[in-house]
């Protein structure tokens, strides 16, 4: 029966989170088939460790596990799947075209980071979480996450030909 | 573009053309209680430990022709597989209980009239399983289906099926549910198979698949992926996307080879060569396991694959 309750309450966060929790592993492995896979691990591990972890932090534990779940699987895959091309049917923007070409380049950038430089980004601007968060869950240095943020958002600016504001660069 | 809007741009990129989700609580579940009865057994395993169990895994899965397919609701060789093995004869054996009249459900049915729906349900939808994916993979190993009934009374089908297939002299294979929303208007079923082929079946609204059609057909001879529109041998539409490696098609890394869409009524079949998955004993996944293997040759052209998944019995929606 308690059983039965945790898992019941397991169950009821596993609803409410996995969709965000897909777009942030599509976010970082830019493929909906992985990204599926990641987060199935990552609620695995999470279900192994539900008693010990429900609460406050159970969100950041588990955002935790599917970025570790992401940058291992990256460590571990003897060819790397990046996504060259962005999805097959972009939808146009109001404008006719400046949204779409603004996704493409965002798909063509993501896949072009290397993985924790894109776990940083996806962290930092999809999740917005902060600097000092991002820092720790990866492991690293806030320095290391400001320039990688930055040098990822500068580098979007000139795929789309936007001219460089220094003040825009801090992050 | 400032920071907020690249964080825009960010969301707007990973909210677009997002599929069907096809994982549920009851998968997790699952999985999850299997992960905590295999670490309870392995204690903090080694890495010799790990490769034994991936190596257990491979030979646990059901070689195609033989006897290892367990009796049905028996012991024997252990499956990837939750619950009582059934093997696919016996699957198709009820295929004509499928053929009765659908009877129909509801919120308040009396227990007659559930078990009746039951019996309808697992025929009709083992059948169509164990047919379909037995063309595909005729090593498929299967669970008896299992019904369940939502609030409206709507039924939805589980059930798992391992798929196996010899790589580089090795038995590898993959275990997956298959949850069957027949009666959901909003399609969310999903079927994958990692062994050497992705297989994805959902339900698509006919405006987008008209849209995706639209797109191969007017697609230029420098797209990438290239797009061909083709007929099936049923009729069906098909798209062939002939593309560098790591394309992206309908939202789905295709990692090797040629991905084909294969669209029948409002189902739409997604067929992609693949990366090899090899599964623990525990059916754990590859990435959890930290072990995949790239094919680096076509293994099933197109067309075999097409003339493979084109069925009738794969048409869930």
């Amino acid at each position: 029966m308690a059983k039965r309750s945790w898992e019941s309450e397991f169950a009821e966060y596993f609803a409410a989170r996995v969709v965000p929790m897909r777009r942030l592993a599509y976010a970082l492995c830019g493929d909906w088939h992985t990204a599926e896979d990641l987060v199935q691990a990552a609620f695995v591990r999470l279900y192994r460790n539900w008693k010990r972890v429900r609460g406050g932090t159970v969100d950041a534990y588990t955002r935790q596990i599917l970025v570790n779940v992401y940058l291992s699987d990256r460590r571990n895959r003897g060819r790397e799947l990046v996504m060259l091309d962005p999805p097959d049917a972009p939808e146009p923007g109001e404008d006719g075209s400046n949204a779409s070409d603004v996704r493409l380049d965002i798909a063509r950038l993501l896949a072009m980071l290397p993985p924790m430089q894109r776990a940083a980004v996806v962290l930092r601007h999809l999740e917005d979480l902060p600097v000092s968060e991002v820092a720790e869950l990866l492991g690293v240095a806030e320095g290391t996450v400001k320039s990688q943020t930055s040098r990822a958002v500068r580098a979007l600016r000139a795929t789309l030909g936007v001219p460089l504001r220094a003040t825009e660069d801090q992050a | 573009m400032s920071e907020s809007l690249f964080g825009q741009a960010l969301r707007a990129h990973v909210n677009a053309d997002e599929p069907p989700l096809g994982l549920t609580a009851e998968r997790i579940l699952v999985d999850g209680r299997r992960s905590v009865r295999r670490r309870r057994i392995v204690g903090s395993a080694s890495v010799a430990a790990a490769v034994a169990a991936i190596l257990l895994g491979a030979s646990a899965l059901t070689p195609a022709g033989s006897d290892a397919v367990p009796a049905d609701g028996a012991g024997g060789t252990p499956t990837l597989a939750d619950g009582p093995s059934v093997s696919a004869q016996t699957l198709l054996s009820r295929c004509p209980e499928a053929v009765k009249s659908k009877p129909s459900t509801s919120k308040n049915m009396d227990a007659e009239a559930r078990d009746a729906a039951v019996r309808w349900y697992t025929a009709a939808a083992g059948c169509q399983v164990a047919t379909g994916m037995s063309a595909v993979f005729p090593q498929a190993g299967f669970t008896a289906p299992t019904v369940e009934f939502g609030e409206s009374g709507a039924p939805k089908v589980l059930m798992t099926v391992t798929t196996s297939a010899t790589v580089r002299g090795r038995l590898v294979g993959h275990r997956d549910l298959i949850e069957l929303r027949p009666e959901d208007e909003t399609g969310t079923a999903m079927v994958t198979a990692h062994s050497r082929l992705r297989i994805v079946i959902h339900r698509a609204e006919s405006t987008r698949l008209a849209e995706l059609v639209d797109q191969c057909a007017g697609s230029e001879p420098t797209s990438r992926p290239l797009c061909q529109v083709r007929e099936g041998p049923g009729g069906e539409t098909v798209l062939v996307y002939a593309g560098p490696d790591d394309s992206n098609v309908y939202g789905y890394t295709s990692s090797l080879g040629t991905t084909a869409i294969i669209i029948a009524g409002n189902t739409v079949i997604l067929t992609a060569e693949s990366i090899v998955a090899i599964a623990g004993a525990d059916g754990a996944l590859p990435s959890d396991q930290g072990l995949r293997l790239a094919i680096a040759d076509g293994l099933f052209p197109v067309e075999q694959r097409v003339a493979a998944l084109a069925r009738p019995e794969l048409r869930f929606f």
